[in-house]
C-alpha cells in the first residue's frame, strides 16, 4: 500500500472525487491520501497524538459513510473534513479538557524550542510564559468558541471555511472568535502586555 | 504576539503521523470501502467488528458493487423491524445446539456444492439501509459507534435524540468471471440513493413535530438526507476479479489461505481492534475468520468453493444457527452468526437453505441500545434479485 500524508492534487478536484466515490467507493482513497496527514496533525495538536491516531481514522471512516451527502458545490473537502474532526473531538470533550489541564502543568517545558532565532524566539518566550494560563484558558473555553479558535489558529481555516466546517453562520464565527480571544486575553492577565498585539478580527 | 500565535506556540505542530498509524487508518478505510456487504457507506460494526477481512475479500471484484453478490433483508415497508413469525430474533437463546449447528453447516456445504452456474453473468440487485439518528432542530446526531468507529455504545438515548430515519440505497451489479483475455470483473454496475425513510410511525410523528423538514440530518456543514431518490449513477465496468479464481476448493486449504491473510498479533489493525472491542487476539481472529468465510460464501465463486467456505464456517467455534427467521419480504432463511458475551446488537447472515446462497444480513439490537428497543434494525441489506443470467440489464439514460 502506498501511504501519502501530504496534499496531492488540486483541492478543487475534491468535489468531483467525492461524487465519483458515490458510485465507486475506491475513489475516496484519494481524499484520504490528500488530507489524512493534515487532519491527524490538527487532532494531535488538540488532543495529543495518541488519541489522534484513532480519531483521525474515525474522521475518514465517518466521512466515507457520509460522502453521498457531501455538498458538491463545495469544491474543497478540507472544511468538511475539519468539521467532522471537530465534531469527533466534541465527543471527546472531557479528554480534550484533561489534555489541556495536563498541558497547563507542563506547558513551560513543552514550549521551549530546541533552536530558533529572531522574532520566533520572542514568540516562544511569550508562549513559555503564557503556557500554563493559556492551557487553562483553553480548557475552560466554551466548546463552540474553542472549536472556532482552534480551527483558525491550528487549521488556519478562513472564516468562511470555519462557517462551512461547523455549519454555522459567518457572523457566528466572528463573534465566537472574538469571545474566545477575549477569554484568552483575560486569562493571560499576568503576561506582559507588551508581548501581545491587538487582535484583528475579520 | 497575539492570542492565535500563542495558541500555536502552546500546541506546537505535530510531526507527521507514523507510517503504521497511516497504514492502520487506511486499512480501516479500505475495509470500509471494500467490505463485501457495505460498500456504500453503511455502518458495519454494531455488535462486533467486521474489519480486517482478508485481503482477498477486499480486492478486485468485490470492491465497488459486487456486494450485490451478498444480500439480505429487514425493514417493513411501514417501518417495523423485520417480522420474525418463525422465531425470536438471533441473539436470543439459540435453537440449535453446537453439534446441530455444525451439522447444518456441513449439510449446507453439500447443498451449495451441487448448485450450478447457469449463465454468463452474476447479476444482483441489493438494497441497503442504515439508521441515522436525528436531534431536535434537524441535526443528525454524531454517534461514532453507528459509523463503525468502535466506541462503546450506551443503552440510553443520546442527548437531544428526536427520531430516526433509514438512509437507503440500491446497488445493481453484473459480474463476469475471467475468461480468455477478460480478467473478470464488473461488467455493469449502478448505484442510487433511494432517499430516507422512517423506521416507525413514531419516528414520522416526531419528524412532523420538528417541522417536517424535507431534508434531515447534517451533523456537519449543511449535508443532509433527502426523502427523494437520487440519480442512478453508473459504477461499472470495472476490471478485477481479486483472488477468487485461485481460491482452493479444498476446505483445509481454503481455511489456511483465509487464515494466512488475517492480520497478525502485532498488526496495527489488530491493535486497534483490541482497543475498540476489548476482545483478545484469538477472539478477534476467530471473528475475522467467520466473516472471511462468509465473504467467500457470498461471492460469485464456483459452487465447490462456496461449499468449502461452509466447511470453514462449520469449523469456527461458537457459530450460532437458528432456522426459520423470516424477513420482511417473506423470505425465510436460517440465521447464522457469531455471538460474544455482552453483545448488544447481533449481525447475522441469512442463508437460503435451498441452494446455500446468502439471502442477506441484518444488524439488529438485542438489548436496549441508544434508546432503541430490542429488535431495532440498525443496518440491513436486502436482496431484490440475484443469480446467474445471460442477459445484462438495460443501460439507463444519463
Amino acid at each position: 500500500m502506498t501511504v501519502t500524508t501530504g496534499i496531492a492534487g488540486p483541492p478543487g478536484a475534491d468535489a468531483r472525487v467525492i461524487e465519483k466515490s458515490w458510485a465507486d467507493p475506491e475513489q475516496f482513497a484519494a481524499i484520504f491520501d490528500r488530507y489524512f496527514g493534515q487532519i491527524h496533525r490538527y487532532l494531535a495538536r488538540r488532543v495529543g497524538s495518541k488519541l489522534a491516531d484513532d480519531l483521525a481514522a474515525d474522521v475518514f471512516v465517518a466521512a466515507f459513510a457520509q460522502r453521498t451527502r457531501y455538498d458538491l458545490d463545495q469544491e474543497c473537502a478540507r472544511p468538511w473534513l475539519y468539521g467532522i474532526a471537530t465534531n469527533l473531538v466534541g465527543a471527546q470533550r472531557r479528554r480534550e479538557q484533561r489534555y489541556y489541564r495536563a498541558l497547563a502543568r507542563t506547558a513551560a517545558h513543552q514550549a521551549v524550542p530546541p533552536a530558533d532565532t529572531g522574532d520566533r524566539v520572542a514568540d516562544r518566550v511569550s508562549a513559555v510564559a503564557a503556557g500554563p494560563a493559556l492551557a487553562a484558558a483553553l480548557a475552560t473555553l466554551a466548546p463552540g468558541d474553542r472549536d472556532v479558535l482552534l480551527l483558525v489558529a491550528l487549521a488556519e481555516l478562513s472564516y468562511p471555511e470555519v462557517a462551512a466546517a461547523l455549519g454555522i453562520p459567518y457572523g457566528t464565527v466572528c463573534s465566537r472568535l472574538s469571545r474566545a480571544r477575549r477569554h484568552v486575553r483575560g486569562a493571560l492577565g499576568d503576561i506582559n502586555p507588551m508581548h501581545l498585539k491587538e487582535p484583528t478580527d475579520g | 504576539m497575539d492570542e492565535l500565535t500563542l495558541v500555536r506556540e502552546l500546541l506546537p505542530d505535530a510531526p507527521p503521523p507514523a507510517g503504521p498509524v497511516v497504514a492502520a487508518a487506511r486499512d480501516r478505510l479500505d475495509t470500509r470501502m471494500h467490505g463485501p456487504r457495505r460498500p456504500h457507506g453503511q455502518p458495519r460494526q454494531h455488535g462486533r467488528p467486521r474489519r480486517g477481512r482478508p485481503a482477498l475479500l477486499v480486492t478486485g471484484v468485490l470492491a465497488a458493487g459486487a456486494a450485490a453478490a451478498l444480500l439480505a433483508v429487514t425493514l417493513l415497508p411501514g417501518g417495523q423491524p423485520a417480522g420474525r413469525a418463525h422465531g425470536r430474533a438471533p441473539g436470543l437463546p439459540r435453537s440449535l445446539t453446537a453439534t446441530a449447528a455444525r451439522q447444518y453447516l456441513l449439510s449446507m456445504a453439500g447443498t451449495a456444492g451441487q448448485a450450478k452456474v447457469t449463465g454468463r453473468y452474476w447479476c444482483s440487485v441489493v438494497r441497503q439501509g442504515s439508521r441515522e439518528m436525528i436531534a431536535a432542530g434537524n441535526k443528525e446526531l454524531s454517534v461514532p459507534w453507528l459509523d463503525g468507529a468502535g466506541r462503546s455504545p450506551s443503552a440510553a438515548r443520546p442527548a437531544g435524540f428526536q427520531y430516526s430515519v433509514i438512509e437507503r440505497s440500491q446497488s445493481e451489479d453484473c459480474l463476469e468471471p475471467p475468461h480468455g483475455s477478460w480478467p473478470g470483473g464488473t461488467v455493469t454496475g449502478y448505484y442510487q440513493s433511494l432517499g430516507a425513510q422512517f423506521p416507525t410511525a413514531a419516528d414520522r410523528a416526531a419528524w412532523r413535530q420538528d417541522g417536517s423538514p424535507t431534508r434531515v440530518g447534517a451533523w456537519y456543514a449543511n449535508q443532509s438526507d433527502s426523502f427523494q431518490p437520487g440519480p442512478r449513477l453508473r459504477t461499472g465496468p470495472k476490471k478485477g476479479w481479486g483472488d477468487y479464481a485461485s481460491l482452493p476448493a479444498d476446505p483445509a486449504k481454503l481455511k489456511a489461505e483465509l487464515s494466512a491473510q488475517l492480520p497478525g498479533r502485532n498488526d496495527p489493525v489488530m491493535k486497534m481492534e483490541e482497543r475498540s472491542t476489548g476482545w483478545s487476539y484469538p477472539v478477534i481472529r476467530n471473528d475475522m475468520l467467520f466473516y472471511a468465510a462468509v465473504g467467500v460464501m457470498g461471492a460469485p465463486v464456483r459452487p465447490a468453493i462456496r461449499a468449502a467456505a461452509y466447511q470453514v464456517l462449520a469449523s469456527v467455534p461458537g457459530v450460532q444457527v437458528k432456522p426459520g427467521i423470516r424477513d420482511i419480504t417473506g423470505q425465510v432463511g436460517t440465521a447464522v452468526w457469531l455471538s460474544h458475551a455482552g453483545d448488544r446488537a447481533v449481525d447475522y447472515e441469512l442463508i437460503d437453505s435451498a441452494n446455500g446462497y446468502l439471502l442477506g444480513d441484518e444488524n439488529v439490537t438485542v438489548t436496549h441500545l441508544l434508546g432503541l428497543p430490542p429488535g431495532s434494525v440498525l443496518t440491513y441489506n436486502e436482496r431484490v434479485s440475484s443469480g446467474w443470467t445471460n442477459t445484462l440489464p438495460n443501460q439507463p439514460a444519463r
